[in-house]
């Protein structure tokens, strides 16, 4: 099984890496609220975050019988999944932000509902059809089942998912304006303070969550790999 | 004839940090491992705890690679190596394990749905029927409109989650099924169907089972021959070893159990007596007579050990 176990190497940082990328993602979260400039570095950080995540939750993975370049493309479409579902968020969230800046938070659905239905959809779409799960490997295989609700096996994963858009959303309404949050006003600080200490304890759930996952001893495949 | 499976010179190393070995403090080592399987054959493997029977089957079905610099040998299955022709040889494999390698969060019949692609002549139909058979509600198939209410793999208890796996195994084309301890957590009513699966499994010759368990009589009901895995402690490291392998027969000659007064069993040679128990009024002894027939006069008093005589009392031993 020489090459499977390359294969992971390849395209999974070892566990001392995803410690270090961690460190990073959470300071990202106070860089970027610091300055716009700094969203490449976010970017880095959040797609090292989805190397993460992308760790088997079961054996049946490790037993599979692929072949090292089918393993090989597994993981990579994996990675590129959360890739493409972190961006989109992020994407999303700054730009919906944006416009509760600008409209006020209790305008914002009366001012654009079709679009907020509309981003609300692809939010949705994303979080249920491109969790990094086991099931999610159903998109890129031919198996007639069609795509499977992942929404009951992975409701960690789900819940860090509201956590991340949330934490995001509160990146987009900061970043243009951080000092509202050090001086603002009592009513703009409360919704402000509310959305991010929901957002962060969500995310800090989801985090830890799917990393006690990869990480339960039970699952002899994470073990092996490193 | 050459064997379905060949298992040559496999040698497996657990280092300390790892947390596969069932003792962080030590490393493990399964050393120089050979054994073939013909087909048609059922093979019992048994050792006590910590020897290695879990170590060699989860390298066999390819959850441990044989990458690390003291790992070694070679697994050949159908004519399949499992590196060179890593596809091939899985496809070839079926397992039942004590824990469930299946995701705990999704029903019995996603787990058709999702993983039986990857596998040869996959019958979806066969394995709902299974678990159908085996009293597992076969489960919600989403897109068909065919519902019936199924618990997750997480809510099935342990005896449930094994008649899962066995449904999955036997839905595919396969040629070995390797089981560790399969039968520790089945009703005992389901036991017997579940023996007579395998029979069913084998009858035909073109396939075997590799079986660990346990309960040694079960093994001794069923089993063409062992595979029995010993087990040498050191300070700081631990090793298994092949220490028996053929027929139960085989096994059997090497033993004499000896039950009569102790100026009996005084009579046989200390280097020959594994194992030995004294009574007030009675004493017991296990004794090897590969070397060398017992005297005449123990010989008397002497019948053949049964298999779990032979295991229980050689193990018990060596671990005092």
């Amino acid at each position: 099984m020489t090459g499977f176990k390359e294969a992971i190497r390849e395209y999974v940082l070892k566990r001392k890496y995803n410690r270090i990328f961690l460190v990073f993602t959470v300071l990202s979260f106070f860089v970027i609220s610091v300055s716009w400039y700094y969203y490449p570095i976010a970017i880095i950080a959040y797609s090292g975050m989805s190397i993460i995540l992308i760790v088997p939750s079961a054996p049946i993975e490790y037993m599979l019988p692929l072949s090292e370049e089918e393993l090989r493309k597994k993981y990579i479409n994996m990675v590129t999944c959360k890739q493409i579902k972190i961006m989109v968020y992020m994407a999303v969230a700054i730009v919906v932000g944006c416009i509760i800046d600008r409209e006020g938070f209790g305008n914002v659905w009366r001012t654009y509902p079709e679009y907020m239905m509309m981003l609300t959809g692809m939010l949705v779409f994303f979080a249920f059809f491109t969790n990094i799960s086991t099931m999610g490997d159903n998109l890129f295989y031919k198996n007639g089942s069609g795509l499977v609700s992942r929404f009951k096996e992975d409701k960690v994963n789900f819940v860090g998912n509201i956590g991340m858009f949330l934490c995001f959303l509160s990146i987009g309404r900061y970043y243009l304006h951080l000092d509202r949050v050090i001086h603002g006003t009592y009513e703009t600080y409360n919704i402000d303070m509310i959305i991010m200490l929901a957002s962060g304890v969500l995310l800090i759930t989801g985090i830890v969550g799917v990393l006690r996952r990869k990480t339960i001893k039970d699952y002899i495949g994470v073990n092996s790999i490193f | 004839m050459s064997a379905l499976f060949s298992c040559s010179n496999l040698t497996k190393r657990l280092e300390k940090r790892d947390s596969r070995a069932e003792d962080k403090g030590q490393t493990f080592t399964l050393k120089d491992v050979s054994f073939d399987i013909e087909a048609g054959e059922i093979i019992g493997l048994i050792g006590r705890n910590g020897c290695g029977k879990t170590t060699l089957i989860r390298t066999i079905l390819g959850l441990y690679g044989l990458n690390g610099e003291r790992d070694k040998g070679r697994l050949e299955l159908a004519g399949y190596k499992s590196r060179s022709d890593q596809k091939e040889y899985r496809k070839n494999l079926g397992y039942v394990m004590i824990d469930n390698p299946f995701n705990n969060y999704v029903i019995p019949v996603q787990i058709g749905e999702t993983y039986g692609c990857f596998y040869d002549g996959f019958s979806m139909d066969g394995y709902t029927k299974r678990l159908d058979e085996y009293g597992i509600y076969s489960g919600r198939k989403l897109y068909s409109g065919r519902k019936s209410k199924s618990n997750d793999m997480e809510e099935l208890s342990e005896g449930e989650k094994l008649k899962v796996q066995l449904a999955f195994a036997l839905s595919y084309d396969n040629r070995l099924m390797v089981m560790d301890e399969p039968t520790g957590n089945l009703d005992v009513d389901f036991r017997e169907d579940f023996y007579e699966e395998i029979r069913r499994y084998v009858e035909d010759e073109q396939h075997s089972v590799l079986i660990s368990s346990h309960i040694i009589e079960e093994l001794e009901m069923i089993a063409d021959k062992i595979l029995w895995i010993g087990r040498r402690d050191s300070a700081d490291e631990r090793e298994g070893y092949v220490r028996f392998y053929g027929t139960q027969d085989e096994l059997k000659m090497q033993y004499r159990m000896v039950e009569a007064e102790q100026s009996i069993i005084d009579m046989v040679d200390g280097s020959m007596i594994v194992w030995r128990e004294v009574g007030e009024n009675y004493a017991k002894a296990l004794v090897r007579v590969t070397d060398r027939p017992l005297p005449e006069a123990v010989a008397k008093h002497s019948r053949f050990a049964d298999l779990k005589e032979i295991f229980c009392f050689s193990e018990k031993e060596e671990m005092a």
